[in-house]
């Protein structure tokens, strides 16, 4: 879900469709996974992982943005940076399978939860939730109640009016694939943990940000949220009254839908 | 587009006489594969600059349902490739009347989630797609090297003639006028959406007759085919020949499929060469070598760029 709303973040702000998005879900989850196993401690070698992560989405958005090269010459770019991300994770890391040495503290069941609820619930799973409805609220808080946000508002609706009352777009472009470079590293941190590492790890989380995205509509963040849990409840439904084997489908399914019903999603507006 | 463009292609028949012909064919035939796949990729997005990021889903469904008609059914050679024309033709157009309606992105983002739902669906079927391991069996076009290789290289050709003569035809001027001003074909009476949904089709009916090829060249099919590797270098080839120019991602693709036995590197490597070359490209922008993706619309106003 953060993944799409990273993803869209970055297409309501600037234009700037990033596929490589993905790729640096997987590099951040290995980067972490190699700091931690030459301990330097758990978060110190999270905060160097995302610092990477962000980094690199704002290089990419450096040399690829569509205001420079074109749409379509960018969304090409970010294509390719993405093959290059995972040559490179592959490279270093081999094609085999890396699981996440948790900590003690993460690794068990929450006791507290079970004993009043009894509903046993992964520590690492609470964390996720918890701290992505905390980012949440921040990109919420970031947008709607900050002056920054306001020149987000202002630049989606209309570029060349929002610079002309002084939105410097350049920086806000790097400030938002920042954002958006964030949004995922975190999303990262926070998934993957609970999985195994492979080099096209990404992919799945990333097409599923897609469907979400499509069902929400682009460039509308109230959608995306609302898709992403509308979109989630019915995976979970699926896979536990249906079949675990089709709730893969889900967002895809859903995705498929809306396109064919409600071609700009739920909250979309395309220009 | 030029027309002696195609010429270097005639050359390939020559390949068979050198000695390390016999260990490569295989890459070989391969490489032409990919190069029809590329092709048939850039009739739509060189043309009318909507890049379907999901071609090997066209490729791997062309594939499967000539395995399956070839080892379920026992169908011949010439009726699994028409069943999978048909077949590709009619998703083409399943997927492109939804899709293509609307402007921008979402043809891209959908288009890449159509591979995995046809993995996820050899996983969920693995009794009637083979699973993980795939189809094999599968009736085989020809048993010597040289006989797969000049078959394969036979139907390169003619569908790279064809993609061609579509291209330089009136219906490829009008996707190419597509790419540069939606509103301006609209303008002049034409339905933009029925020349694009053409143009997907043809790219998808060309896409699947690669991947029957495949099955029926080397005698099995895999999951592997819809991988994103797959679809994504497509694009990165395409990209790297030459957006709109037919056989400059013909060729591209056909070399890069070669560039791990030429360099005596691994297909890693060979992917991150290929990608680090293209990003290049697509930063410094060698317009005299390639012109690698039509210029924004301001500049091909300032300079009028012959095709």
């Amino acid at each position: 879900m953060m993944l799409g709303i990273g993803f869209n973040f970055m297409y309501t702000t600037s234009q700037f469709l990033n596929f490589a998005y993905g790729s640096i879900y997987t590099l951040v989850a290995y980067l972490a996974y190699y700091f931690l196993r030459i301990s330097i401690g758990v978060w110190f070698s999270y905060l160097l992982a995302m610092t990477i992560g962000v980094l690199l989405s704002i290089l990419i958005y450096h040399f690829a943005q569509p205001q420079r090269i074109g749409s379509l010459r960018s969304a090409a770019f970010t294509i390719a940076s993405a093959l290059l991300i995972e040559g490179i994770v592959e490279e270093f890391f081999g094609e085999n399978y890396y699981s996440f040495p948790l900590k003690s503290y993460l690794a068990g069941y929450n006791r507290i939860l079970y004993h009043t609820i009894g509903v046993p619930v992964q520590n690492q799973t609470l964390l996720a939730a918890s701290l992505s409805s905390a980012t949440l609220l921040g990109v919420w808080f970031l947008l709607y109640r900050t002056k920054l946000g306001y020149g987000f508002r202002a630049l989606a609706l209309d570029e060349s009016q929002a610079e002309l009352v002084g939105v410097n777009a350049k920086l806000m472009g790097f400030i938002s694939a920042a954002v958006g470079g964030s949004l995922v590293s975190e999303a990262s941190l926070l998934l993957s943990p609970s999985g195994v590492l492979y080099p096209d790890m990404g992919w799945v989380p990333l097409i599923e940000a897609f469907g979400v995205v499509i069902v929400g509509g682009l460039g509308s963040l109230r959608g995306t949220v609302i898709a992403a849990l509308g979109v989630s409840l019915v995976y979970e439904v699926v896979f536990y009254l249906v079949s675990p084997v089709y709730s893969a489908l889900v967002p895809l399914a859903l995705a498929a839908l809306t396109i064919a019903l409600r071609p700009n999603g739920l909250y979309g507006r395309l220009k | 587009m030029k027309w002696y463009t195609l010429f270097p292609a005639l050359t390939l028949f020559a390949l068979p006489m050198f000695p390390f012909f016999d260990i490569y064919s295989s890459t070989l035939d391969l490489a032409l594969l990919f190069g029809v796949l590329t092709a048939s990729w850039d009739v739509l997005a060189g043309f009318t600059n909507y890049f379907n990021l999901g071609q090997a889903f066209m490729f791997g469904l062309g594939a499967y349902t000539s395995a399956l008609l070839s080892v379920d059914w026992g169908a011949t050679i010439p009726e699994t490739m028409a069943a999978s024309t048909l077949v590709s033709a009619i998703m083409g157009l399943l997927i492109g009347i939804p899709s293509l309606r609307i402007k921008g992105p979402y043809f891209s983002i959908f288009t890449l989630s159509l591979p995995l739902l046809f993995e996820q669906l050899t996983f969920i079927f693995p009794n009637q797609l083979g699973g993980e391991r795939g189809i094999f069996g599968v009736h085989k076009l020809s048993h010597s090297l040289i006989g797969s290789y000049y078959a394969t290289l036979v139907f390169a050709l003619a569908s790279l003639l064809v993609l061609y003569v579509i291209g330089a035809s009136g219906t490829g001027l009008i996707l190419k006028a597509l790419g540069e001003d939606e509103d301006a074909v609209r303008a002049n009476g034409l339905n933009p959406t029925t020349y694009k949904i053409f143009g997907f089709v043809i790219s998808s009916v060309f896409a699947g007759l690669s991947g029957s090829v495949y099955a029926n060249v080397f005698g099995f099919v895999e999951p592997m085919l819809f991988s994103y590797s797959v679809s994504l270098s497509v694009v990165v080839m395409g990209v790297l020949g030459g957006l709109g120019t037919i056989a400059g991602p013909f060729y591209a693709a056909f070399l890069v499929e070669l560039l791990p036995p030429a360099l005596g590197v691994g297909q890693t490597e060979a992917t991150i060469i290929m990608t680090i070359v293209v990003m290049i490209l697509l930063i410094r922008n060698p317009s005299r070598l390639h012109r690698i993706i039509r210029t924004e619309k301001v500049k091909v106003e300032a300079h009028p760029t012959k095709r």
